[in-house]
């Protein structure tokens, strides 16, 4: 290759990474700006990563799992339907292929997609199990349990801050009134963690507290 | 040429003068010579130092950032994400307006924008709490890293980026996804590694940058296939590792050395590993179409590609094959005209679909098993021939060892009598011992290594 042309590689190179992280944060600061806030009650737990240092983990109390009356490839984009729960939080209320338009939808992707079977009563005669479920004790139901992640699961923290932010849930928890909840901006299928909470306030702000005590 | 051949050059020059070989005149051009290649060598010591440099500073860089300055808003972190890229920008601009173009220059350059691109997505993933997905991470740091392998030309980067591609495709693989987009994008630095190879004093780093691309390719060629047809494989892994021999015989058969002939050495020992395997019998159980998987995960479009590399792999072999046959010269022994060993190492694939055909039509494992022991035993004697008419220890010491191996092999999986056994081993044993007597002697009446 011509020599002359490496700097012509490294500046589009440049530009390309320069445009890669851009369009990373563009698209994040447009869904903070303008997303829907939907609130999940969630349990937070303090591990480590390499790269991004020290996080929280969420375990969002929503189930990862739903049935759905269709069959989903593993590894398919899906979304998740928001809805308002009884208890004022958001839940997931349905699967759909593609995006609703007047939903709050949460893009993500299947896990793992398995059909539901139906245990037979005990003494069901062959007759009733025609043709190819006439040597099981359960037949399918028609519908699929489908198996996804939703795209937040860690609030990163302070190195200090996050083991502090983990021992303030635990307390919490063991009281029985304060709960964990991680607040989240929804715009165009894009979910953007906005801040984490316990006991209705950042829980930055408890930890920060915990450790000036 | 190295600097120890050099200086061996140097040594062997001031000998030839005082015997009277060569002249003065001649002494004095061949020391400007050697005295210029020596000057262009490429500086290691300071690539390496400068490289541990830009490690050391990049790993402290990622360091510092996953700290989480929590105090810091949003919007600084953002501009920090984009600080040591823009550092590297700089750097480049200013060597190459400077015409710096050294390797101790360029190498720690390359490592230190490799980390860069990394510390960056990785801070906006803790900015804006990106979830846990590693595949997506390693597949943006690994694709960003294109550009940079290229306008630097370096070792790391390349490296980097065949290790980030194969941890790619392995957690796409295991997550029910389909890796076949490692080959496009692994065959976009090819023409990289081409252009390196031909540049002067750019040996080892090409070398290296060879070996790097050869191991990741072998490592991802079993990630990637689909295996619903149960066994294809076989016919894969041998087609792949022929074509990576002869392809080393037709590109650098004059290369001396395992180390600077990557494709050769990686074809021939993956070749060995996989014919030692196949002389077993439970690689050939459930094989063929009779077998064929109907797994939740399986993708069927993602079969054509084990079906193609199933036709694909063994046709480059037989074309290399040829085409590798017309290079080396004609030899007879007495009056019979000799194939080279690796003519028959790398007809490897062609055995082996004869095998499958056989454990796939005829259901049994013991066929198929019993033909690869004595194609594998034939290859060992046929190295073992070669290396005794070419003088050669370290290819007889190669021939016995693959011929000890199945041995070796199949006294541990027969189920023969202990007493046949025993017979056999004393036999094998018997004719190795007559062999090397009737070796040594002979090489020491040539004059070769006895």
């Amino acid at each position: 290759m011509n020599r002359r042309w490496l700097p012509m590689i490294a500046l589009i190179g440049l530009a390309a990474q320069f445009g890669a992280m851009g369009f990373m944060i563009i698209r994040r600061e447009m869904a903070l700006s303008n997303g829907v806030v939907c609130r999940f009650l969630t349990a937070p737990v303090d591990p480590y990563d390499a790269f991004r240092g020290r996080y929280v983990a969420l375990d969002i109390a929503e189930a990862n799992s739903r049935l759905c009356d269709r069959e989903y490839a593993r590894g398919q984009r899906i979304y998740a339907v928001i809805g308002e729960g009884t208890n004022g939080y958001s839940v997931i209320e349905r699967l759909t292929p593609r995006p609703e338009a007047e939903a709050v939808c949460i893009r993500t992707r299947v896990l793992s997609c398995w059909e539901e079977h139906r245990q037979l009563p005990a003494g069901t005669n062959g007759t009733v199990r025609a043709g190819r479920f006439r040597d099981t004790t359960s037949v399918p139901t028609g519908r699929y349990h489908v198996r996804f992640a939703l795209p937040f699961d860690r609030f990163y923290m302070d190195e200090k801050l996050a083991p502090e932010a983990e021992r303030a849930y635990l307390d919490a928890s063991r009281r029985g009134k304060q709960e964990g909840v991680v607040v989240v901006r929804v715009w165009r299928g894009l979910g953007v963690i906005e801040d984490l909470e316990l006991g209705g306030r950042p829980i930055r702000d408890v930890a920060r507290e915990r450790l000036r005590r | 040429m190295a600097s120890r051949e050099i200086e061996w050059l140097k040594r062997e020059v001031v000998a030839w003068e005082r015997d009277g070989v060569v002249d003065a005149a001649t002494v004095a051009r061949l020391r400007t010579r050697y005295a210029l290649a020596a000057a262009n060598e490429t500086p290691w010591g300071r690539i390496i130092f400068g490289s541990l440099g830009a490690l050391l500073v990049g790993l402290g860089i990622i360091a510092l950032l996953a700290a989480n300055w929590g105090d810091l808003g949003r919007r600084a972190r953002t501009v920090i994400a984009f600080v040591p890229l823009c550092a590297c920008a700089l750097l480049y601009v200013t060597g190459y307006r400077r015409g710096w173009r050294s390797r101790a220059f360029l190498e720690p350059l390359g490592l230190f924008w490799g980390l860069a691109i990394g510390t960056g997505i990785a801070l906006i993933g803790q900015t804006y709490h990106l979830p846990q997905d590693a595949e997506t991470f390693t597949l943006a740091w690994t694709l960003l890293l294109i550009p940079v392998c290229y306008a630097t030309r370096a070792l790391a980067p390349v490296a980097g980026y065949f290790a980030g591609l194969l941890t790619w495709v392995s957690m796409s693989q295991l997550a029910g996804g389909v890796g076949l987009w490692y080959w496009p994008l692994a065959a976009i630095i090819v023409p990289l590694i081409y252009g390196v190879r031909r540049e002067p004093e750019a040996e080892v780093r090409s070398t290296w940058m060879l070996w790097a691309a050869a191991l990741s390719c072998t490592a991802a060629l079993g990630i990637t296939l689909e295996k619903s047809l149960p066994g294809l494989w076989m016919i894969v892994y041998t087609g792949a590792f022929a074509a990576l021999l002869l392809g080393g015989e037709v590109r650098g058969s004059e290369e001396r050395g395992w180390w600077r002939n990557p494709l050769r050495t990686l074809g021939g020992g993956g070749l060995a590993v996989v014919l030692y395997l196949l002389i077993f019998r439970w690689p050939w159980n459930d094989v063929g179409w009779n077998h064929w998987r109907a797994d939740i995960f399986r993708h069927r479009w993602a079969s054509v590609f084990d079906f193609s590399l199933g036709i694909a792999l063994p046709v480059a072999a037989a074309f290399l094959l040829v085409l590798a046959f017309r290079r080396v010269p004609r030899r007879n022994w007495h009056g019979v005209p000799l194939l080279p060993a690796w003519a028959l190492w790398g007809a490897a694939p062609f055995v082996t679909a004869i095998a499958y055909a056989l454990a796939a039509c005829g259901g049994s494992d013991q066929w198929p098993a019993l033909l690869m022991t004595f194609y594998l035993a034939g290859l060992g004697l046929a190295t073992l021939g070669e290396g005794l008419a070419g003088r050669r220890p370290g290819t007889i010491n190669l021939g016995v060892l693959v011929l000890l191996a199945v041995i070796i092999g199949r006294f541990f999986s027969s189920d023969a009598s202990f007493t046949a056994k025993g017979v056999v081993f004393i036999v094998c044993g018997g004719v190795f011992l007559a062999a090397n007597l009737v070796v040594s002697r002979r090489m020491r009446q040539k004059g070769g290594a006895a």
